[in-house]
């Protein structure tokens, strides 16, 4: 048994690297537990960010301690076998001309998708960031659409529906329309709806998180397996290793899913038996997998003509992926970061990017893939239902805790805010 | 409940039962009442009256966890019951819904028993499956039967049964050849008896016997509801409606005026923070109107505007006039205030409109 702290934070993905610096801000005492040997979770595997909280990179002084971007605003490319690649950039005008080789309607019909999309962003935004009310008007259809069919309400090239869709994690679910919408509310360096890659990758981002939290008095155990829960009555009190030690804290952040965190952690029923009901029966079924391979020549995605400053989609067949390319630090390597839909071998990776890429097999010098899970999108749940649980001085701040599972850091913060007033009500006699 | 059952009491109830009177209650079939339901609701007021209470609703909740579960479940903590003790207690919703009401006993240090008006098998058994704990609905296996009235204690002293015995508690005897459990857990002040099937008849006719100088009848399910309202006891099915999803908000303890059956210093029991959040704009009072037609679940209107409605609405013998449990607006809650029902006039009072019928042992 140690010291009691403030708070514990499970887990030292960004979710729980963010919390930790936050609840630092404010002066708690904090201990980071992580069960793997290694700090930064998925974001190390990551190549591109699209969901980056500016105001995370700004309140933890994330460009101060090493965050740049190799690419700000990456232009959307669909791969297609004809050879007739779409290319989408941020200017609608030129997306429009581009999409009018295909489709002289889709073209007229792109500026239209693209201001709505944009413009009910701008009303969401709001409400997928902070912890305020439900905005007055989402269109009911969208509440209930997939992107599917919300794409297809405008277009007609499927070329650039599922380019579009991609950005969906399941385009053909009730719903998924408005996982579009969150994709256009996000300002990554500042633009809306922009890709961007950093210099080093994801592991550039654990590393400014992982300083900036250090640097603010934030304890770290890594190798430090949370077993259980302790509560208080119906509060938190603290955890149970699987080492056998103890660790005392009146506040929790989970960076685990709610599912995890209840049926695992928690004391049966905690969660009330209708929800730990419900938990059991949630089924994981969404998988990504993220494959990272070093080349010793440049890949030729699309043709020498595209630009790198471009994420390729590639839609047509199996299986469905996105990738892009940066030049490695080692002299005359290259990087070509993958995340494909799914849980596809690496074999089959190589093959779908061989078709637009020739010979790629032999320039490979490296490789590694992980497959994670890829938590459910919940757009029309408000932060605090995502974030608090049943019970008191618990909290989740992992990627389930976000309307879209995404390296944004927002979980994390609102998380710590909430916690924060806990510990304030929690003070009050 | 798919099929309908005959109590193990049923023969002794139908030689009793001349008018040949039935009704289904929670898939038994009882007698509605034997002869003049008033004047079986006023021999338990005045002497003394037996009922089959089989069709209550009795789950055994056993396992090394059971008390850690249901601390979960129910609205107080078990953990301070001592075994033959009992206390009366809720079930909530996730969202803090009443799903029923009931009294938990505790048999042994792992062995429980949820006796209440309606069965939530469903509920009770998908949340022990959680901590690996068996729960069986006791059935035809066992009667159960009410002794209620002034002279209860005296008929059962009569009968051979030692009636001391306080409320909420119970007693396991071996009474002349028979084992039977003797408890004090109904709201009306009287005593259970239960025992196996094969046993059942031979209690009836030993209360039955040792009743007759007490002038002792049985009471049909009539004259227990006309009971129950007098007590102010809302039942389910009968008076509300309990929430069956397990997130239903609706109804909340205040609003049927059970939240005396909380004990909101117990942190675990599920739906305590949604439960402890809701509003309490509405509350339960009993009321009594102008004459004797019973007004069940109808509007009470105050200068015309509807201020709440009635639950179930009967002719209380002992009141002589009709009286209702009703939920009404808190501003529309003060005993004494007018309103009116169907046109003619409601009084609101405090609940129970009678205080259970006592019990002199002495």
């Amino acid at each position: 048994m140690s010291t009691p702290h403030d708070a514990i934070v499970i887990g030292g993905g960004i979710g729980g690297l963010v919390a930790a610096a936050y609840l630092r801000q404010t002066g708690a005492s904090v201990v980071l537990l992580e069960a793997d040997e290694a700090l930064g979770g998925a974001c190390r595997k990551a190549a591109m960010l699209y969901a980056l909280d500016p105001r995370v990179v700004k309140e933890l002084a994330l460009t101060r301690r090493g965050l740049k971007f190799s690419q700000r605003d990456m232009t959307l490319v669909a791969l297609r076998q004809d050879g007739r690649h779409l290319v989408l950039g941020r200017d609608p005008h030129e997306a429009a001309r581009a999409v009018a080789a295909y489709s002289p309607a889709d073209a007229a019909a792109y500026k239209h998708y693209h201001s709505e999309v944009f413009a009910l962003a701008r009303a969401m935004r709001p409400w997928w960031w902070d912890d305020t009310a439900a905005p007055e008007h989402v269109p009911a259809k969208l509440k209930a659409m997939s992107a599917h069919a919300y794409l297809a309400s405008h277009f007609e090239t499927e070329a650039l529906k599922s380019a579009l869709a991609f950005d969906a994690a399941q385009p053909l679910a009730p719903g998924s329309a408005l996982a579009l919408v969150w994709r256009a509310a996000q300002e990554t360096c500042g633009l809306q709806g922009a890709m961007a890659m950093p210099e080093g990758g994801g592991a550039a981002l654990a590393g400014a998180l992982i300083a900036a939290a250090k640097e603010m008095g934030a304890e770290f155990r890594t190798k430090a397996r949370v077993k259980a829960l302790i509560l208080d009555g119906n509060a938190a009190a603290g955890v149970a290793l699987d080492s056998g030690e103890t660790v005392f804290a009146p506040v929790i952040l989970s960076s685990l899913s709610r599912r995890a965190t209840f049926l695992d952690l928690a004391p049966a029923a905690s969660a009330g038996f209708a929800e730990t009901h419900r938990l059991m029966r949630e089924m994981q079924t969404e998988k990504e997998t993220f494959v990272a391979l070093t080349l010793n020549a440049a890949p030729t995605l699309g043709g020498a003509q595209l630009a790198q400053a471009a994420r390729f989609v590639i839609a047509e067949g199996e299986p469905v992926l996105e990738a892009a390319v940066a030049a490695s630090a080692s002299p005359g390597q290259y990087n070509l970061w993958i995340r494909a839909k799914g849980t596809p071998s690496l074999d089959a990776v190589i093959a779908q990017l061989e078709r637009f890429t020739p010979l790629l097999r032999s320039r490979i010098v490296g490789s590694e893939s992980v497959t994670r899970d890829v938590a459910r999108a919940q757009l029309l749940k408000p932060a605090r239902e995502r974030i608090a649980t049943p019970i008191e001085g618990l909290f989740l701040c992992g990627g389930e805790a976000e309307p879209v599972e995404a390296l944004s850091g927002r979980a994390g913060r609102l998380a710590a805010a909430l916690a924060t007033a806990y510990t304030a009500r929690r003070k009050k006699p | 409940m798919t099929s309908i059952r005959a109590t193990p009491f049923h023969g002794r109830a139908a030689a009793s039962n001349v008018l040949n009177l039935w009704q289904p209650r929670a898939g038994w079939t009882l007698a509605e009442r034997y002869g003049d339901a008033d004047e079986e609701a006023l021999a338990a007021r005045l002497t003394c009256a037996m009922a089959d209470i089989t069709w209550r609703s009795r789950i055994v909740i056993e396992g090394a966890r059971a008390q850690e579960f249901l601390a979960r479940l129910v609205t107080r903590d078990p953990a301070a019951l001592e075994p033959g003790t009992a206390f009366k207690a809720l079930w909530l919703s996730d969202q803090g819904g009443v799903r029923g009401a009931g009294v938990l006993a505790r048999h042994g240090r792992e062995t429980f028993q949820l006796v209440s008006a309606a069965s939530d098998l469903d509920w009770i058994a998908r949340g022990a499956a959680l901590f690996d704990l068996r729960v069986r609905e006791v059935l035809e296996e066992e009667g159960m039967l009410a002794v209620v009235g002034p002279y209860a204690a005296k008929v059962l002293e009569a009968a051979g049964l030692d009636p001391a015995l306080e409320p909420l508690t119970l007693r396991k005897l071996f009474w002349r050849g028979l084992d039977v459990t003797l408890s004090r857990f109904g709201e009306h002040g009287g005593y259970e008896i239960a025992a196996k099937a094969d046993d059942a008849p031979l209690v009836w006719d030993r209360i039955a016997k040792a009743g007759r100088p007490y002038a002792l009848r049985p009471a049909g399910l009539a004259a227990m509801d006309i009971l129950d309202i007098e007590a102010g006891v809302p039942r389910p099915g009968r008076d509300y409606t309990p929430a069956s999803g397990g997130f239903d908000a609706a109804p909340t303890p205040f609003e049927l005026g059970l939240e005396s059956l909380i004990d909101e210093s117990h942190t675990l029991f599920n739906g305590r923070a949604a439960c402890l959040a809701a509003p309490r704009t509405r509350t339960r009072v009993g009321i009594e109107l102008d004459g004797d037609t019973p007004m069940p679940h109808a509007p009470l209107l105050r200068s015309g505007s509807e201020v709440g409605h009635t639950l179930h609405s009967l002719y209380s013998p002992a009141l002589r006039r009709a009286i209702a449990l009703a939920v009404v607006d808190n501003a529309a809650a003060a005993p004494g205030t007018v309103l009116t029902c169907g046109g003619v006039s409601a009084r609101v009072v405090e609940v129970p409109f009678l205080a259970h019928p006592s019990t002199s042992s002495g």
